[in-house]
Formats: structure tokens, C-alpha cells, sequence
């Protein structure tokens, strides 16, 4: 059998290599469908809660992770948001995408359409959870096309901050923050001072502010049927020279982004700043004397703010058994205890019936401030995928221009219909 | 038909194959990391693709079209060719002159160039980043110092005038070194007895480098000149983590834009980020060509009579 100068070990190796590649085709291994979780399931959970807020979410992670008896571990990464829109288009056209993600619900009907999102219909039934318990207007914000996509983290309004310190300097009363545009403008310039780098009010460059200002004064972005633009208005026009006069007579920064302004306010440096609720546990931590109320409405007390919200989603990349995991995660945090927590500790209004019932939260004094706000809240661009390329691609760089004086308001509105309309004409 | 095991193996062993087989792992890793995408990006180009690869429709040329009209693409370019021409020019100029004056074997030199090459082997990113920190115009170092100093408040890379110049200094701050390394090589590579002769003769110093300096180190000054030209013209760590691409999409380059196109900014259009890169590849690539030209027919002069 075997010759004399035969070369047998060249043999041998090729015969193992063959047997190698051979096995891994078929390693890859098989589903199981299952409607419970296996034990010790582990999953991957990405978010952008990168400011204070997202301190306490790891605490409750991490509880979570210690705590739960299925032994579900959930391996939490928190980036800027911008850098997890990024990677989550990638990773999920890669089959290597994280299960759960927070999601702010104006990218629900896009992703949705690329189907990087599952479908959660079936969450309620099989968590046995009570759904009426919950705001019907808050579960309808996260649904596209009657299907649900995201399951509420929590809801929230913007609102206006202010530095109680700055405002007795200035000789202002600190319990009465300005109640309408006219007032918002005096005191805005009461309390800059450029000598001492002290700004009156500080804004970025971001259309989610502006809308508030927008819708109260009577404008808005597209028309009631989101077809066409309905930015070209003297309403509008009023908003962006509003805002145009902040930057040029420096009450308000130019070029800064948010994290660069909630460092600022932090630092005292601002006396006015809207922004969500997740600005109240750093004010807390810095010590800041602050107060927290409604955004001024318009001249004629006319009161319209966004709603936005923040839900737990579960990409395409989820195997069965992961998204069931899932489930269990978010069926953890819909609990009462969880979302009072949320609402008491990082201020974030409750939109959970029996959390609004508890008496801690009706004593609380924030919680209540901000729980009448809701009402006047309403999400924009609602239900529309092409809403991030509108603002990105026109919107907020036409807003830019304006705080850089590089166009007048009336000719930013121009900018902005001719650019809104050329998006929606391709739907 | 004969297979015997003394036929395969002289077919095996032959050199041919032998050449081919050594030459295969590296053709491998060309054809998946090079050839396949190039091919890949050339055909998407044709396409109407998302990163989600959820709808792929035909569209032939109008992803060109659409370039044409598009005023951000043109923005980009033309802030490309500012980075480009400011970097090669600058650098070029700067890395030859510090070469020059560090190229005298002294332990102080020697140290300089130690020192001037650091910059190099760090992480462009994390340089990136340190500068915007420093130039940070609330809580940067160098807007205390210019404040100090009794400048005007500036705000550095928030100024749509001054980013893209700033920018270009920190590029330049860390790439001189590499090419300096080169043009000390090349300097040390010239005869004494060329500089000897012209002392002689009675030669300025400025005479010496324009007749001796530069004909002897042209093809090095071409080598860097070309590698730095495409380096510019690929530039996107940069601006990226510096400016990302603002303010007022000033700093923007050419491959920062199809990568927003393609990556950041929905509806995540694969196609057209693909036309974007298809035609820089051939702006690089002609411009190669002009650049390569040009100093190698210097080459043939120099090499020639003097």
C-alpha cells in the first residue's frame, strides 16, 4: 500500500483542510422556535443616552442584569446618537446588529420601511401587560402604518430651564420666568452680558427647539397631509428673525452643538435654555439653582410644543429567542416601580396611569409643572420616513446659515419650501 | 489519461505553478479588499441601492446626472482642491525646509528630527481630536493664550473662514515628518563634491539649491508630491472628527460627502455615494497621471548633461 518516495503527508493535510472547510459550511447552526427565554440568554442593547440620564439607565441595567431570574444578560453600549444612527444602518444590513435599541420615534417610519425594524405587535398579548394602563396617544406615537415598531421608553415635551442665580443678578424675579415671546426676548437681553462670555439664552442650530416657537406662533413645517411645504410664512419668517437676533446681538452662541450648550448652562454661563427633561438630573448634580417651566407661548397665548419620545425596538438582526429576551427586558421597564423611578429620578413626565396615581409623583412639584405641559404636545413630521433627510439635508444646514447672518429669515423660509417640496415630490 | 502521483507532482513542482502559489495569498487579499470592491463600487454606480439593500433598481446615468446639479458635491470638490493644493503646497514647501536645516548629522538635529517625526506614527483621529479640544474657543488652551496675548476672541474651527485653514495646519503638523525623513534621505544621497565645485566657483547658497539641491532630489520631491496629492485629495479623518465637515459645510470634503450620503444621512444611498467615489477615483487618477508626467520627463532632462 504504501511506495517508497511517495509523498504521503502532502495528502494528509489536503484531506484535513477539505474536512475542515467541509464542517464549517454546515456548523452554522439551526433555529429553534421558542416563545419563552432560554436561560442565561445574552443580548446586545445600544442607545445614545450619553448625559447624565445615562448614568441612572446603567444602574438600572445593571440591576436588571443582577436581578431577573431567567438570567437574562443585557450588554448595554451608549454612543452619541449621531455615531448610532451610523453604525446601526451598517450593522444591520450586516445581520450584525444590536437586538434592542432606544430609538427617538421620528425614525420609526424609515427604518421601518427598510425593515431594519421587527415588527412588535404581538408584545402586549404575550407580556399579559394591562394596555389601557398606558397613554393611548403616547402608544399611538410609536406606531407606522398600524403596526407597532417601538414600545414607549418615555415621552417627553421640551421645555425652558432657566438659572435662578442669573436672573436675581439681573435684577429679575427668579419664581416668574418670561410667559411670552415679547417678555423671552427682554429678559433674553437683560441677561447677556458678552463681557462676561454670559449668554441670555443659548440655542444649537437644530429644528427640534425652533418648533416649539414655530407652532405656538401659528406656523408650521409641511401641511396638515405632510405633501407639501408650509414653512414660507409670516409666522415663520417672525420665528427665524427671533432667532437670527439672538446670535447676531450675541445673546445666544453661534455654532455650538447641544452638548456644547448643556456644558454651558452646567457652567453657569447660560441664564435660558429649552431643552428635554434630561438636562434636570446634571442640573441636580451640578448644583445649579434652577427652574424648570413651559416654553413661552406666542404674544397671543397661543401654547404648541413637540412631543418626542425615546422606545425600545428590536432589529431585524434578533434571533427568536433574543427578541423574546427582549421582550422580558421591556416588560421589566414598563413595570411601575421602574418608570416612577425614571419619572422621579432623571424628571422625565410619566405617561403610565398607575405611576401618575402614586402620590410621590402628584407631590412633586417638577412632575406636576411638567405633567400639564403634555397636553399642548404633538409629534412633527408625524408618520413621515423622508422627515430625517428633510431636516437634515435642508432644514438644520438652511438653520446654520441663519445663526451665521449668512441669509435673511425670509430668504431661509424660501430655502427651506424649495427644499421640502423637491423631498416630497419623489414620494 | 494518466493521473499517476509522479505526473501530478511534476505538474505541482513545476516553477509556474510554484510562482503562482506564492504569488496566490497576496492576489487573494488584492482581488476581496481591492479589485472586487473597485468593481463592485464601479457597477453600484448604475444603481439606485440603499444600505439596507432593500430595493436595487437600474438607473444608468442619472445618479451622474443628479452630481451634476448637486451644489453640496461641487462644494466638496471645491474644498478638496482648497485642501489639497494649500497641504502639498504648504507641506511640501515647509517638510523640504525643515529637512534642509536638520540634515547636518549634530545630536541636536538628529533630535529635532525625532521629534518632528513623532507626530507621524500617533493616530490621526486622536490628534484630531486633541486639536478641536485645544482650539475649543470656550475651554481651549489656545484660545486662553490668544486671549492673553490681547487677540479678539476667535472662534477657531467654528469660523467658516478660519476651519479650513486650521485644518490644514494640524494635517500638515502631522504629516511633515514623514516626507521630511524623505527629503533628508535624498539630501544625504547628493555628492559633497557637486556643493565643493560650486563653492569654488563662488555660489551663493540660494544658487546652490536651485542648481545642485533640486535637480539631484526632483524624483523624491515628485514621489511626494504625487503620494501627498492623493493623500489630499482622499483626505476624511480630519475634517471628520475636526469639523465634521462644517461649519456651514465649508470643510467638507469629497469622501466626507459620500460617506454622509452613504452612511449618515437617510435614505442611505449606496448608488449615488458609488458615482461620488467613481469620479474621484478618476480626478485622482488623471491628476496621477499629469503629476507623474511632469516630473519624470524632469528626470530624463536632469539625468542628461549638466
Amino acid at each position: 500500500m504504501f511506495k517508497k518516495g511517495e509523498c504521503y503527508e502532502t495528502d494528509f493535510v489536503v484531506l484535513v483542510l477539505i474536512t475542515c472547510m467541509v464542517s464549517m459550511v454546515f456548523a452554522a447552526g439551526s433555529k429553534e422556535d421558542v416563545s419563552t427565554v432560554t436561560k442565561g440568554t445574552e443580548i446586545s442593547f445600544w442607545n445614545g443616552f450619553t448625559a447624565s440620564d445615562g448614568d441612572i439607565l446603567r444602574e438600572i441595567f445593571d440591576r436588571f442584569n443582577a436581578e431577573n431570574p431567567q438570567d437574562i444578560k443585557v450588554d448595554m453600549d451608549i454612543m452619541p446618537w449621531a455615531n448610532m444612527l451610523e453604525k446601526l444602518a451598517v450593522s444591520v444590513s450586516t445581520k450584525t446588529g444590536p437586538t434592542l435599541i432606544l430609538l427617538g420615534l421620528e425614525n420609526i417610519p424609515e427604518y421601518s420601511e427598510s425593515g431594519a425594524l421587527l415588527s412588535l405587535n404581538d408584545f402586549w398579548e404575550w407580556s399579559g401587560l394591562d394596555k389601557d394602563n398606558y397613554s393611548p396617544n403616547v402608544l399611538k406615537a410609536f406606531q407606522y402604518n398600524n403596526n407597532t415598531y417601538g414600545i414607549p421608553m418615555q415621552y417627553n415635551s421640551h421645555y425652558l430651564y432657566w438659572n435662578k442665580d442669573l436672573f436675581k443678578e439681573a435684577g429679575l424675579d427668579p419664581e416668574k420666568p418670561p410667559k411670552n415671546f415679547s417678555e423671552f426676548i427682554e429678559y433674553a437681553e437683560r441677561l447677556s452680558d458678552p463681557t462676561k462670555e454670559q449668554y441670555g439664552y443659548a440655542f444649537a442650530a437644530d429644528s427640534a427647539v425652533i418648533t416649539n416657537f414655530l407652532w405656538s406662533n401659528g406656523g408650521d413645517w409641511l401641511t396638515a397631509d405632510n405633501t407639501k411645504s408650509a414653512i414660507n410664512s409670516p409666522e415663520a419668517i417672525q420665528v427665524f428673525k427671533m432667532f437670527q437676533d439672538f446670535s447676531k446681538n450675541k445673546i445666544s452662541p453661534t455654532g455650538m452643538t447641544g452638548a456644547d450648550l448643556d456644558n454651558l448652562f452646567y457652567a453657569g454661563k447660560v441664564a435660558m435654555y429649552i431643552n428635554g427633561p434630561w438636562l434636570i438630573a446634571g442640573c441636580r448634580e451640578k448644583g445649579i439653582d434652577f427652574g424648570i417651566g413651559s416654553i413661552p407661548a406666542s404674544d397671543s397665548g397661543n401654547k404648541e410644543f413637540i412631543g418626542t419620545g425615546v422606545a425600545f425596538m428590536i432589529t431585524s438582526s434578533a434571533t427568536e429567542e433574543q427578541k423574546i429576551a427582549a421582550y422580558e427586558v421591556i416588560k421589566y421597564w414598563l413595570s411601575k416601580n421602574i418608570l416612577k423611578e425614571w419619572t422621579l429620578r432623571n424628571g422625565f413626565p410619566a405617561w403610565s396611569q398607575e405611576v401618575l396615581d402614586d402620590p410621590e409623583v402628584q407631590k412633586n412639584l417638577i412632575q406636576s409643572e411638567l405633567g400639564t405641559i403634555t397636553q399642548y404636545t404633538r409629534v412633527p413630521f408625524e408618520g413621515l420616513p423622508e422627515s430625517t433627510q428633510i431636516l437634515s439635508d435642508y432644514v438644520n444646514p438652511i438653520l446654520e446659515q441663519l445663526t451665521y447672518l449668512k441669509i435673511s429669515p425670509s430668504e431661509a423660509a424660501e430655502k427651506m419650501e424649495e427644499g421640502i417640496n423637491k423631498v416630497l415630490k419623489n414620494r | 489519461m494518466k493521473y499517476s502521483k509522479k505526473r501530478i507532482n511534476s505538474i505541482w513542482y513545476s516553477p509556474q505553478v510554484a510562482a503562482w502559489v506564492f504569488l496566490f495569498p497576496s492576489l487573494v487579499s488584492l482581488m476581496v479588499f481591492v479589485f472586487i470592491p473597485l468593481l463592485t463600487a464601479f457597477l453600484m454606480s448604475f444603481f439606485d441601492v440603499n444600505i439596507f439593500l432593500s430595493s436595487i433598481k437600474f438607473s444608468g446615468f442619472s445618479n451622474l446626472k443628479e452630481i451634476a446639479e448637486d451644489s453640496r458635491f461641487w462644494n466638496s470638490l471645491k474644498n478638496t482642491f482648497q485642501y489639497t493644493f494649500l497641504s502639498v503646497l504648504i507641506g511640501t514647501t515647509f517638510s523640504l525646509s525643515m529637512a534642509l536645516y536638520v540634515s547636518k548629522n549634530s545630536m541636536f538635529r538628529k533630535l529635532l528630527r525625532f521629534s518632528f517625526y513623532a507626530p507621524v506614527v500617533c493616530s490621526m483621529t486622536a490628534m484630531g481630536i486633541v486639536w478641536s479640544i485645544l482650539l475649543d474657543p470656550t475651554i481651549g488652551m489656545i484660545a486662553k493664550w490668544t486671549q492673553m496675548i490681547g487677540l479678539p476672541k476667535m472662534e477657531f474651527l467654528k469660523n467658516p473662514d478660519m476651519a479650513m485653514p486650521l485644518v490644514v495646519f494640524v494635517s500638515i503638523w502631522k504629516t511633515f515628518g514623514s516626507a521630511m525623513i524623505i527629503f533628508i534621505a535624498a539630501l544625504h544621497a547628493i555628492p559633497n563634491v557637486y556643493y565643493e565645485a560650486a563653492v569654488i566657483d563662488g555660489a551663493g547658497v540660494w544658487i546652490q539649491f536651485r542648481k545642485i539641491t533640486l535637480p539631484q532630489i526632483l524624483p523624491v520631491l515628485g514621489f511626494n508630491v504625487i503620494t501627498s496629492t492623493i493623500a489630499g485629495l482622499m483626505v476624511f479623518d480630519q475634517t471628520y472628527v475636526m469639523t465634521r465637515g462644517g461649519p456651514l459645510f465649508r470643510t467638507e470634503t469629497i469622501v466626507q460627502y459620500l460617506y454622509s450620503r452613504a452612511f449618515s444621512i437617510s435614505p442611505f444611498r449606496l448608488g449615488y455615494a458609488s458615482s461620488i467615489a467613481m469620479i474621484l477615483f478618476f480626478i485622482i487618477a488623471i491628476i496621477s497621471v499629469i503629476l507623474y508626467r511632469s516630473f519624470l520627463k524632469n528626470e530624463n532632462r536632469v539625468s542628461g548633461n549638466e
